[in-house]
């Protein structure tokens, strides 16, 4: 570990900028630290006088901390800057509402059209699905990618309830197949084996409702695959600083 | 009447670029380096503690004044260092015709007029 270990961990704390960048500034940081100290230990000076030159004269103020940040703001965050932190999050929050009402509007269309081929509960369960994964990818693409909020304890906020929604979006898939087809053969049978058109479009609904509910599963695990690449990405980069290894 | 390059508004900031791009254009340093020999070569006058000198750094490199490059060193430590680009020396070059301008006109007023 790094003898400045604990400026460097305070800095990271205060320095919210996206990273790798913010592992960048901290390992020139803590480049310049150690030098700066060889270079007063070369001149005779004492160990722990030299540590305290050191960071004197490498700590950054809060001043320098709001012009690094400010120099390194993506877009988004420059436009909420304007505004204050109550009123940035409002704007965000209605953004997403706007979003989600949107896609909300979108799938109710194709639901109550019966374009998912399956009547009923269960195609509004895997809208309820659909939508809280739109919601959630959303969300973390403009956390991640967008605004490039990479602080640690936030970025995989919604990431393992993704996982969640994948595998119920599978149960429901399964169950939505076995029931309809269950309801449509009673049906079949108490209509003495005549309705086999209405039979034969129920399996058709069903497969597709079932193939849908497992596209919808693969979908949400490869989102979350991705997401967490990147959360892990972002990770490797604070540890790098912290505990003294070097970028990859 | 002949307008100044330099404003007495941006005067601080137009003389920090101007240092760091000079000291850069003796030879690529690391950002330690550059204050330690500010503070060397001004005998004291001028001292830049790093936090005034970083973001300056980043918002040079932002600008394409200067570069900055990463080395390996024998410890395996990564060590970033700096370097000048051609803008940066074209930019040096208007700087110090400017700041020229501007502290003779200064000295011009202020100066002893007495002797």
């Amino acid at each position: 570990m790094n003898r400045f270990t604990a400026l460097l961990r305070e800095m990271s704390g205060r320095l919210d900028v996206p990273q790798p960048l913010k592992s960048r500034i901290l390992l020139e940081l803590a480049g310049d630290l150690e030098d700066l100290y060889a270079t007063y230990i070369n001149r005779g000076i004492a160990e722990e006088t030299a540590m305290r030159m050191a960071v004197d004269k490498i700590a950054i103020g809060d001043e320098a901390v709001d012009l690094l940040i400010r120099l390194n703001d993506s877009a988004v965050k420059r436009f909420l800057r304007r505004f204050p932190s109550h009123v940035q999050r409002w704007i965000e929050v209605i953004s997403w509402c706007v979003i989600m009402l949107a896609a909300s509007c979108v799938l109710y269309m194709k639901a109550s059209h019966g374009s998912l081929f399956i009547d009923g509960p269960f195609a509004w369960m895997l809208a309820g699905i659909t939508l809280a994964l739109c919601g959630i990818t959303i969300s973390r693409l403009y956390v991640l990618y967008i605004k490039r909020d990479h602080t640690v304890t936030r970025i995989r906020s919604g990431l393992p309830f993704m996982l969640f929604l994948g595998c119920l979006s599978i149960l429901i898939g399964v169950d939505g197949f076995f029931l309809e087809i269950y309801s449509a053969l009673i049906k079949a049978i108490y209509a003495g084996g005549k309705d086999v058109s209405g039979l034969i479009s129920t399996l058709q609904g069903a497969f597709f409702f079932v193939a849908l509910s497992f596209f919808l599963a693969a979908t949400a695990s490869v989102i979350w695959f991705v997401f967490t690449l990147k959360t892990l990405t972002i990770e490797q980069h604070e540890k790098a600083v912290l505990y003294g290894k070097p970028l990859s | 009447m002949k307008r100044p390059g330099i404003e007495i508004a941006t005067l601080p900031k137009n003389c920090n670029e101007a240092l760091i791009l000079a000291i850069l254009a003796r030879g690529d340093r690391h950002g330690y380096q550059i204050a330690l020999e500010l503070e060397e070569l001004s005998g004291g006058v001028f001292t830049f503690n790093h936090g005034t000198l970083y973001p300056i750094l980043h918002k040079l490199e932002k600008d394409g004044l200067i570069r900055g490059l990463w080395e390996d060193i024998d410890s395996g430590r990564k060590r970033k260092y700096y370097t000048t680009t051609g803008k940066g020396k074209e930019y040096l070059t208007q700087q110090r015709a400017g700041l020229g301008e501007f502290f003779s006109a200064l000295m011009s007023i202020i100066g002893d007029r007495t002797t």
